[in-house]
């Protein structure tokens, strides 16, 4: 019945300077990372902990070839590891991808958890601005959670997914035309309530918007690839499982936007994980597939209700689309029930509220909110931030090519909790808050407790200095004459169930390793 | 698991001016409504000052991966 939906986002931040012209955005991006790490300890003497690179392979593709540039990547050497990564006691990983801070989430089971533990990521990075600033006087740095700069680039909000390895290797290997009858309309058409809004598109388009649903849609090329940075695909091919391949496999997305809204961010992950499970299940029989997905991106984030073509023959809105998975899952829950997705009632819930409120919701021609029952703007960001654009428009004129809506599109996802306009909006009681303040701040510190990202942020937590290197997948000690690698090859496992009770009574990794050992050779 | 406040249930409500869409219970806008509206207004007023004209040309951004 489907394995448990371990999920986690990497984050990839715009980066904003001012006040020094010398540091180029990777420097500034190193710098806000290491004055975070040496103000908050985690750079004491004696602790080194590198990012263990070893498991990477971006040109391995699931379909079995190597592609691209090359069969190999450069690995950093130590001190440059160090000066790019900061594996945190959190579970998470902190690091300077190209010129971006990005913020990877450690491994969560529930949409409510990862959605909390991306905005502890917002939080630590607000932290390192605000000691970015007092290490030198006169700069400001401003970070950005979104996806476009409006100037043609173009970085990501990525999802990743456990999948059952068999399934996986059905669906997305041997036969993608199932994928293309499920998982990618199911993909093309949530952006309807999981789109954070834009001004303007990235082509010339003959019927374009002046506002559209999503920031990622003009930036999709191909349905499957293993690109991110050009020719980027609805379903991402990297073939990095970061688990037992052989239980095991990562479903890994590049078609989302970075949401600021809570009741998005829940409703993304959760019916994502819904649909995996539906798939695991054989669950979804018909086919949905779609005359021309890439096209059918682009057209529901610029027109929303508009119908799109399915291979069949028929024409269905996006809305109509998902109300056939919806009601696949309800059916699902009546049959089976989702046991493995965490609060699965209320994404149901919230999956019909959110598709009942797009159904009844009224734009006019000129993108003026005219009805909105259900208050589909308190929860969706890119209704929100067309909310707040129409009030600038109102004062300002009714044209959509000011130059200001642009700087209100990307200031609406400045995370300073000063400056930053959907904090503000937040804290004016403007957004339906899902996730609790408490938790977020919880999952600044501490890792989620299901997961093996339990054990790798407790070691890091507890034993620092005898930490060398983690990554997703290994916690490496180093023990003097020998080094030690613990191996994490199921997410499942280090979760707090299994292991608070070693790590109250082991006073150093020595100790815990070799309890750890004597249980595994009793067994 | 985290903290959760639930969706209210799905309920069709009056239809209300899009000035105050995202306010809870504004069919008909209070004065510390009104007052709250204005107060964003100068917010974004403030957030547009400090961004100034240059700020659409130097938010250019590298991507990544």
């Amino acid at each position: 019945m489907g394995i448990p939906k371990v999920v986690g986002i990497e984050q990839e931040y715009a980066l904003n300077v001012r006040g020094i012209a010398e540091l180029s955005p990777f420097q500034a991006s190193c710098f806000l990372i290491n004055s975070f790490a040496d103000k908050t300890g985690l750079r004491a003497p004696g602790v080194r902990i590198l990012w263990d690179y070893g498991h990477e392979t971006p040109f391995r593709d699931i379909r079995g070839k190597l592609f691209s540039k090359g069969a190999s990547q450069e690995m950093p050497g130590e001190e440059e590891n160090l000066r790019i990564n900061l594996p945190l006691p959190n579970g998470a990983r902190l690091y300077t991808d190209h010129a971006h801070p990005e913020y990877s989430t450690p491994e969560c089971l529930s949409a409510m958890d990862v959605v909390a533990c991306d905005k502890a990521g917002e939080q630590i990075l607000s932290q390192a601005i605000g000691i970015g600033r007092q290490t030198l006087p006169g700069s400001d740095f401003s970070l950005f959670k979104n996806n476009m700069d409006h100037q043609g680039h173009s970085y990501g909000s990525h999802e990743n997914y456990l999948m059952d390895a068999r399934a996986h290797q059905d669906y997305l290997v041997k036969d993608p035309h199932k994928a293309q009858c499920t998982l990618i309309p199911f993909l093309i058409t949530r952006q309807i309530f999981a789109g954070a809004g834009k001004v303007g598109g990235e082509h010339s388009r003959v019927d374009g918007s002046p506002y559209q649903v999503s920031q990622r849609a003009d930036f999709m090329e191909t349905v499957f690839g293993l690109e991110t940075m050009y020719a980027r695909p609805i379903v991402n091919t990297r073939g990095e499982h970061h688990a037992d391949e052989k239980r095991f496999r990562r479903v890994h997305l590049i078609i989302g936007d970075a949401n600021m809204c809570d009741f998005a961010a829940v409703l993304k992950i959760g019916t994502t994980q819904m649909c995996l499970q539906l798939m695991e299940d054989d669950f979804l029989h018909e086919d949905l597939s779609l005359m021309d997905p890439v096209s059918a991106v682009k057209q529901i984030s610029h027109h929303l209700f508009r119908a799109i073509a399915l291979t069949d023959g028929r024409e269905l809105s996006a809305i109509d689309i998902q109300r056939k998975f919806l009601e696949k899952a309800l059916e699902y829950q009546r049959v089976n029930g989702f046991s493995h997705i965490p609060a699965a009632a209320w994404i149901l819930e919230s999956w019909e509220y959110a598709l009942q409120g797009l159904e009844a919701l009224k734009l006019t021609a000129d993108l003026r909110i005219e009805e909105d029952p259900l208050e589909m703007t308190r929860r969706l960001d890119w209704l929100l931030k067309l909310w707040l654009l129409n009030r600038y428009r109102n004062d300002n004129g009714d044209g959509w090519d000011l130059p200001n809506l642009r700087v209100l599109d990307l200031q609406y996802h400045n995370i300073s909790q000063d400056q930053g306009i959907f904090a503000r909006l937040r804290r004016e009681g403007l957004v339906e808050g899902i996730v609790g303040e408490q938790q977020i701040s919880r999952f600044e510190k501490e890792a989620p407790p299901d997961t093996r990202a339990h054990f790798r942020g407790k070691c890091i937590e507890k034993y620092p200095q005898e930490v060398y290197l983690v990554n997703w997948e290994v916690v490496g000690f180093d023990h003097g004459e020998v080094n030690r690698l613990v191996p994490l090859l199921n997410p499942l496992d280090g979760n707090s169930r299994q292991m608070q009770d070693l790590f109250d009574n082991c006073s150093d990794s020595k100790e815990l390793i070799n309890t750890i050992q004597a249980s595994a050779d009793k067994d | 698991m985290a903290e959760q406040r639930f969706a209210p249930k799905p309920k069709k409500k009056d239809k209300k001016k899009e000035e105050t869409a995202p306010l809870q219970g504004a069919s008909a806008i209070s004065e510390e409504k009104k007052r709250k509206l204005q107060e964003l207004d100068q917010f974004i007023d403030g957030v547009l000052e400090q961004a100034g004209e240059e700020f659409l040309h130097e938010f250019k951004q590298i991507e990544g991966e």
